[in-house]
């Protein structure tokens, strides 16, 4: 498996945690562009579709809440 | 993960919000490229990507908090996702492992180990005709 190690340290300056959040953002957003082109296109295969394999849902906070309720009234 | 509660597991198909960190790169369908260590998410990476035209469910790949019941994937006391996944493709433990920084939390590693990690790219949160 093929590994690549691109490393970076700024020295000599104290940066803001907005700073560094931007940094991180503009480094994810590089890599991204590197790896999917400039005009990235949602992808798809029939197996996605097959298997259902969409990562986690979150279930609606009110319909939890309802659940709960049902729950507590049996 | 800041803010994850200790023996928390991690979902590594968690949704793109604040609180998640990016885990990786689809750059094709069943192929992940995993970064380390994850960048986080705050909403100035998600509005970076939606502006550059990044749909973030499809091609990238966010890790987050297992929410356990709270989550649609959860059947009865494990993650009903990757039992899935591992069903359709089969036992697949010889694979090589990417260099993953969630492994050691990763909920789905925790059910299957080394073929949970094989059939890990395969998974999206979002086709192309979801969008």
């Amino acid at each position: 498996m093929a590994d690549h190690k691109f490393e970076f340290t700024l020295s000599g300056v104290h940066l803001s945690e907005a700073q560094k959040s931007q940094i991180a953002s503009e480094i994810a957003l590089v890599v991204t562009r590197a790896v999917t082109g400039n005009s990235p296109q949602a992808l798809s295969t029939p197996m996605w579709s097959k298997v259902n394999i969409h990562g986690g849902k979150m279930i609606p906070e009110a319909l939890l809440a309802a659940e709960a309720g049902a729950a507590t009234k049996t | 993960m800041s803010t994850q509660p200790k023996g928390c597991l991690t979902c590594p198909s968690a949704p793109p919000e604040a609180g998640s960190v990016l885990l990786g790169i689809v750059a094709a369908p069943g192929q992940i490229v995993y970064i380390t260590p994850n960048p986080p998410v705050t909403q100035e990476l998600l509005d970076t990507f939606e502006q550059n035209g990044i749909p973030p469910e499809n091609r990238l790949r966010f890790a987050g908090p297992c929410m356990e019941h709270k989550c649609m994937q959860w059947a009865g006391t494990r993650c009903g996702l990757i039992d899935r996944v591992v069903d359709h493709f089969g036992e697949r433990d010889d694979a090589e492992l990417p260099k993953c920084r969630i492994r050691n939390t990763c909920r789905w590693f925790a059910q299957h180990g080394r073929t949970a990690c094989a059939s890990c790219p395969e998974v999206v949160r979002k086709p192309a005709e979801a969008w």
